[in-house]
């Protein structure tokens, strides 16, 4: 079947199996930040954007991208050096097989809060937007002290303490 | 990872009906549970061209298209003007924001898997669904998901705008995981303060979730005891509340064993996660009870 995806501002227009997922039409076409990692829809290496949205390509259909736009890592390489380069600081990729799926995700997360017009967040609100990228290096933590940076430099602030409801009370701590 | 020969993005409800009366023929939501099958597809039936995927309300409803996201229940603020964070609290377990911008409602509905967070949020908002099977047809969600599967295609879930707090619970054992068991709890504000409506639903015990209706739920007495509670930093009288009312009913749900958990601590479970779930709906509401 014929599919016309615009991907990074290009149109591609190929002939393609009903069952070909997104993530193998990129990454067939070139676009190999696309990561394959657990093919359980859990692990976000895959994560691109559709339409401006993060979705994961190894559980799209091509065919429902069909006449739609997509972005991947090799459309963001100003932003992805920016974020990667915080994240580089911090000590927080190792073998950087996720780092595509992360960054993709942030971005995301930054346009979610900026058309929000959020000016501050908290770390939970982080680590929360972000609970579908695994990574299996470095625990996290890293990436927490990268974006804290990084979003203080694009004027969103991070406050810094956990927010997390006492499970018996209810309460906030 | 599933196979198919064939892809139609239809134009109408008819046309999906008629073509899921194909053996090995599948209506495709997001795809995130199918994609797990080694189903041969025949012909794959996308219904994303239907305007299925918006959430809209009037004067006494909420309508949610099939092909809403979970993504979209989370954040709308029309579902928010009604329920305030109930979904946003049902759903935020369920593994990560990009698998909720591709699930679906209907999907997650249709399939009556017993882990879904989303079943068991619907129930206890007394939800029914609409189905399309050559005319469109609306049952309570409650009987839908007892029925089996069958050729009918999911059209939208609807929602009453009655007033009420609701609150929801789970336990995982990981973070994003499946739940090990789901309960949801609805407290209409209508009626006199000694007899409410308290509508629970307990799910992933692992099967699909059920649906039970207190009446005469006495508000006084759950306020009394969350004040109780509160003073004395526990859930004893909560607790005590639950044995009360609640206890009867949950003990008469069937749960079983699997990897996640035995049936015995599941209903050890359901009891305390539905006290959890009534110091929520106490805390929520106590403004207006003061």
């Amino acid at each position: 079947m014929e599919v016309k995806i615009t991907v990074n501002g290009r149109p591609l227009k190929r002939e393609i199996s009903p069952d070909l997922m997104l993530i193998d039409f990129l990454r067939n076409n070139g676009y190999t930040s696309v990561k394959r990692g657990c093919e359980t829809s859990n692990c976000g290496l895959c994560t691109v954007h559709l339409n401006g949205i993060p979705v994961l390509s190894c559980s799209t259909l091509a065919l429902r991208a069909d006449g739609h736009n997509v972005t991947t890592l090799e459309g963001m390489q100003e932003k992805a050096k920016e974020i990667g380069g915080f994240i580089a600081d911090e000590g927080a990729e190792q073998c950087g097989y996720c780092s595509p799926g992360f960054i993709m995700n942030i971005i995301a997360m930054e346009n979610e809060w900026k058309s929000e017009n959020k000016t501050s967040a908290s770390e939970h609100e982080i680590l929360s937007y972000l609970s579908g990228n695994l990574c299996r290096c470095t625990g996290y933590m890293g990436h927490l002290r990268a974006l804290k940076k990084y979003f203080a430099s694009q004027g969103i602030e991070i406050t810094p303490k956990l927010e997390y409801t006492d499970d018996y009370t209810g309460k906030v701590k | 990872m599933f196979t198919a020969k064939n892809y139609v993005k239809v134009k109408s409800l008819e046309e999906a009906f008629e073509l899921n009366k194909v053996r090995n023929n599948a209506v495709m939501g997001g795809l995130m549970w199918l994609k797990q099958s080694k189903k041969n597809i025949n012909t794959l039936i996308d219904l994303s061209g239907l305007n299925l995927d918006k959430i809209t309300e009037n004067e006494s409803n909420i309508e949610i298209g099939a092909m809403a996201s979970l993504r979209q229940l989370e954040k709308s603020e029309i579902i928010a003007g009604s329920f305030g964070d109930y979904f946003k609290e049902a759903l935020k377990g369920i593994v990560g924001v990009q698998f909720r911008n591709g699930a679906t409602v209907g999907g997650s509905v249709f399939g009556r898997y017993g882990f879904s967070d989303v079943i068991t949020s619907l129930l206890a908002l007394d939800a029914s669904v609409v189905i399309y099977k050559g005319q469109e047809i609306q049952i309570p969600l409650a009987d839908y998901v007892s029925q089996k599967k069958d050729n009918s295609i999911l059209v939208r879930l609807i929602l009453k705008k009655t007033s009420c707090i609701s609150a929801y619970e789970s336990m995982r054992i990981v973070a994003t995981d499946f739940p090990v068991l789901t309960v949801s709890a609805s407290l209409k504000s209508e009626g006199p303060n000694d007899s409410k409506t308290l509508s629970l639903a307990v799910g992933a015990r692992p099967n699909v979730a059920s649906l039970l209706i207190i009446e005469n739920f006495n508000t006084s007495e759950l306020y009394t005891s969350y004040t109780q509670d509160v003073n004395n930093n526990s859930l004893s009288n909560l607790n005590a509340l639950v044995e009360k009312y609640l206890i009867e009913d949950l003990n008469n749900l069937v749960y079983g064993n699997n990897l996640k958990a035995g049936s015995e601590y599941r209903r050890i479970l359901a009891k305390a996660l539905a006290t959890k779930a009534l110091f929520q709906i106490a805390e929520k509401g106590a403004d207006s009870w003061k």
